[in-house]
């Protein structure tokens, strides 16, 4: 089982969420989250005072998948989530050692 | 375990008075016959003795005794509970003498209170009569005051507690503010300081109107009547209202079939029901307050038949009231700007009396206003409290209680309405930033408190709500202007929130877009405080620093481009509009495309011509689209292809090799990756051989020919060889302030073949992309003007400024032949 973590512009929450249903991804947990990394903040400067923006706005997508399905995932998350310009996230992919539901208490496969 | 045979009687469904029937039968038969001489009586207290008991409620017991042996007693006990227990009723009992029973309540507020409603159920008479006297005497006289005031801070805690947002959403119908606990909290302070005994007592003293005690009793016995078939449905004791049996219940106790609006309907009854009850209880409180005070009698005149008694507003003229709104209005005013309560008196008045004439004609102004002032939350409260707001506001009857069947809104409707006129208002003092270009608070605050006017009336609520909100506008006596302006806040509401969110905007075309929506600086401003004030005003879960970072920087972006962009002037604004719709027609959603600056940047036939071009280019496979048009002296050469690193510079270089002259040129980049350019282009010896130029764009377009080499060669004519200047002057500007979109890079120095060419390969080469050029070359003078992007589309860092300054400096004095500096690059003349 792998987790992954896809850090997205907030306006494409929408379009990848849709398109991970498309491919049968029937969860996921959604942050909205702040940072900054190679997209620097920004700061508007509106009748001479200025707005400083450090850390931006984005969200955090969280799922946890099969090893096997992560290529599918992680390649619907690129296309559609890119702009093409900076900013775009990243996507990070960390293995899982066990998914328990607490509800049934089942394990594994069965829990995701 | 129950006893085969005996049915379990606290789930059945039953009446209270049935069921307390029951429970009273059972314990007078089950007390032991033996013991009816001895001192002993069963009490019924609390909830049970005061004849409220839902299925699943505690019967609650108090064995009195004198000093009776613990044998006797618990044979008596034994006897009562388990009879009860074996109907599955929770009995609570204590065990008690008189002293214990009195020192009990002095430390217990609770079982004080329990005590206030007791009944004799079986046992002595004459020993429950005795403790009903010295509780009178020793407990409740002499510590009226000091009572009520462990009361009221219970209250406090229990509204602490329960004012959390998430039990608007899941009441506790009995702790809860406004639930039952609170209706007991009435009969409780009543019966402790004046000794009154239930609400036709109440009446009789004058406290409450027939109407109030009307209501007060219906919102009790309704509150009743859910919490029991909530009990009945939970089938335990639950008394928290949660999701998952609203529906249910809502279909069950008769509010409709279709389970949403049923549970829509049964809520907004519910948080009446409670909001009456609280707003009675807070009343009351208020009212004993007012006698205790300290200065009782002050007063002071407002105006005449207003005043300020007991630190309250209170009405004199009271007649007066009925017949003339303004004058009833004046009222409400003077709580929006001192935020003080109503005299009770006043209250209770205007409650019981609805006003002779029609709301026709009057000054609605004065509501407008009252609306701006710093306490209008308050006086809106009040408004809702006497009837007044429907009076004025008859759309409000719909809206009150009215639930949101979604988990942002924690609020009903009318409450979130008021709310967000409440944070309007602390937004004027949180974030005053922007509030001086508000310019009309009136329209802004009376668009916040209607914004969601026809919602729950079917989809599409902020185009049928900017409807009736200018008709109430207009009613209440807005120009037309101002009318127009709240109908559009309202039109708008979603608007900002849709696009901050889900739109990108780092779009230049986005954000420019929505500007142009707003029309002018004044609706943005507003909108943007509505549009917080609004979040602010539905709960916790619609607003965070998250969203407050992406709306803030829509509305900056937009700000500026109405301010100080090419949108600022309205004439131009208005052109625009209408050069898009002109063009919509002939090109659809071609024009999605376009900057605002290009749709300006010619005579509208002209730029028809073009787009004709661009749609031609669009559909077929070449690498470019070329028009020529001989002009007066000279040709304008307009050229469509797609972007790619280092184009203009390339296209520059062309015409250089040609020995052409670059007169002026606009480039243009749509967001699609299309590049419309154009050229004013003269040539050494007049005609110009196009074929021959074309075919050198060919190549240079498709990455033939090497073009740096060839243009450094190249030799001037005869005819162009200017002598140069001794200093020339070279300035170059960069401005990352002006556009929220791009650099600035601004450059003007002596012109000289080629230059355009090393300007744009350098720039490429830094690496920027340049998205937009307005090159004019006068009098020998290149003035140019470069929108420039990191390749990843971000205006440049702000520390990479200076560095790129220097660079174009140097290049462009070795280019221009300073004498100065050591130049770098091989002269070329």
């Amino acid at each position: 089982m792998r987790k992954i973590e896809a850090i997205i512009k907030p306006f494409k929450l929408e379009e990848v969420k849709e398109a991970l249903a498309e491919i049968g991804i029937k969860g996921m947990t959604v942050s909205e989250v702040k940072g900054f990394g190679r997209q620097k903040g920004h700061r508007e400067i509106y009748r001479g005072a200025e707005y400083v923006v450090d850390f931006l706005p984005k969200i955090k997508i969280e799922l946890v998948v099969e090893a096997d399905q992560v290529d599918r995932v992680v390649e619907t998350i690129i296309k559609s989530a890119r702009t093409g310009k900076i900013g775009d996230g990243k996507i990070f992919i960390l293995p899982v050692e066990e998914a328990i539901r607490i509800r049934t208490g089942e394990r594994g496969r069965e829990a995701i | 375990m129950p006893q085969p045979g005996i049915k379990p009687l606290a789930s059945e469904r039953s009446t209270s008075r049935d069921r307390i029937r029951e429970v009273d039968r059972l314990v007078k038969e089950t007390f032991p016959k033996g013991l009816k001489r001895k001192p002993l009586a069963v009490v019924a207290v609390g909830g049970y003795g005061a004849k409220e008991l839902a299925p699943f409620s505690d019967v609650d017991l108090l064995f009195l005794h004198q000093d009776l042996p613990e044998k006797v007693l618990s044979e008596a006990v034994e006897k009562v509970t388990y009879a009860l227990w074996d109907r599955r009723f929770e009995v609570g009992y204590r065990v008690c003498t008189i002293e214990e029973v009195l020192a009990d309540a002095l430390r217990d507020l609770s079982f004080l209170t329990a005590l206030l409603s007791v009944r004799h159920l079986a046992g002595s008479r004459q020993l429950f009569e005795k403790l009903l006297s010295l509780f009178e005497e020793r407990i409740i006289s002499g510590r009226r005051q000091e009572i009520f005031l462990k009361l009221k801070e219970a209250r406090q805690e229990r509204v602490n507690r329960y004012g959390e947002e998430t039990y608007l959403l899941e009441p506790h119908l009995k702790e809860g503010i406004g639930g039952l606990r609170d209706y007991h909290f009435i009969l409780w302070v009543v019966r402790i300081l004046f000794g009154l005994k239930g609400l036709s007592d109440m009446e009789r003293a004058g406290l409450i109107t027939r109407e109030e005690r009307r209501s007060l009793k219906q919102a009790r016995d309704f509150l009743m009547k859910v919490r029991e078939e909530l009990h009945l449905l939970a089938n335990r004791r639950e008394d928290r209202l949660y999701f998952e049996y609203q529906p249910t219940l809502a279909v069950k106790l008769g509010f409709g079939i279709d389970p949403e609006q049923a549970t829509e309907r049964f809520m907004a009854r519910v948080y009446r029901a409670m909001t009456i009850v609280r707003e009675e209880t807070e009343a009351l409180f208020d009212h004993v307050e007012m006698v205790f005070g300290r200065s009782p009698t002050e007063r002071r005149e407002l105006m005449p038949g207003l005043e300020i008694l007991s630190g309250r507003i209170h009405l004199s003229f009271r007649e007066q009231a009925l017949i003339d709104p303004s004058y009833l209005l004046k009222i409400f005013l003077y709580q929006a700007e001192t935020g003080l309560k109503l005299h009770h008196l006043t209250r209770s008045f205007l409650k019981e009396r609805t006003p002779l004439k029609d709301f026709s004609g009057f000054e609605g102004r004065i509501f407008t206003k009252l609306l701006t002032k710093p306490f209008a939350y308050l006086a809106l409260k009040s408004l809702r409290d006497t009837g007044v707001l429907l009076y004025l506001l008859p759309e409000f009857e719909r809206l009150l209680g009215l639930t949101q069947f979604d988990v942002y809104h924690v609020h009903p409707l009318d409450e979130h309405l008021f709310l967000t006129v409440h944070e309007l208002s602390k937004l004027r003092r949180e974030e005053p930033d922007f509030w001086d270009q508000v310019e009309d608070e009136e329209v802004l605050f009376l668009a916040g408190l209607l914004h969601d006017v026809t919602k729950g009336l079917g989809r599409g609520h902020a185009r049928t709500g900017a409807v009736k909100a200018k008709e109430i506008a207009l009613r209440l006596g807005l120009t037309e202007k101002q009318a127009q302006d709240v109908e559009r806040l309202v039109a708008h509401h979603l608007l900002m929130v849709e696009t901050a969110l889900r739109r990108d905007l780092t779009e230049e075309k986005v954000v420019t877009d929505f500007a142009r929506q707003m029309g002018d600086v004044g609706h943005l401003t507003r909108l943007y405080y509505l549009t917080v004030a609004d979040s602010r005003a539905t709960g916790p879960s619609a607003w965070n620093e998250w969203k407050a970072a992406l709306i803030r920087e829509l509305f900056l972006k937009a700000a500026k481009l109405l301010a100080e962009g090419e949108l600022a002037k309205e004439e131009l604004r208005n052109e625009l509009l209408a050069r898009e719709e002109a063009l919509r027609n002939h090109f659809g959603d071609l024009i999605e495309i376009l900057p605002p600056c290009y749709l300006i940047h010619a005579p509208l036939p002209e730029i028809e011509d073009e787009l004709k071009l661009v749609r031609e280019f669009q559909k077929g496979q070449d690498l470019f689209r070329l028009k020529v048009k001989r002009l007066n002296g000279h040709y304008r050469l307009t050229i469509i292809t797609r972007d790619r690193p280092g184009l203009f510079a390339d296209l520059a270089g062309a015409f250089a090799l040609h020995h052409l002259d670059i007169r002026s040129a606009r480039i243009f980049t749509f967001t699609d990756g299309t590049v419309l350019d154009v050229f004013e282009i003269a040539g050494p010896y007049g005609e110009i051989w196009w074929p021959e130029v074309e075919e050198t764009l060919n190549q240079v377009l498709s990455g033939k020919l090497d073009l740096e080499s060839m243009v450094r060669e190249i030799k001037p004519l005869v005819c162009a060889i200017k002598k140069p200047q001794k200093t020339p002057e070279i300035i170059v500007n960069l401005n990352n302030t002006q556009s929220d979109f791009f650099t600035i890079v601004e450059v003007f120095a002596p012109d000289r073949l080629g230059l355009l060419y090393f300007l744009a390969k350098s720039l490429s080469s830094w690496p920027v992309d340049i998205q937009r050029a307005f090159i004019s070359n006068r009098a020998d003078l290149a003035s140019d003007v470069f929108y420039v992007r990191t390749l990843e589309g971000e205006k440049l860092p702000e520390e990479d400024l200076p560095e790129l300054k220097t660079f174009l400096e140097r290049l462009l004095s070795d280019l221009c032949g300073s004498e100065d500096k050591t130049p770098k690059r091989p002269k070329t003349h």
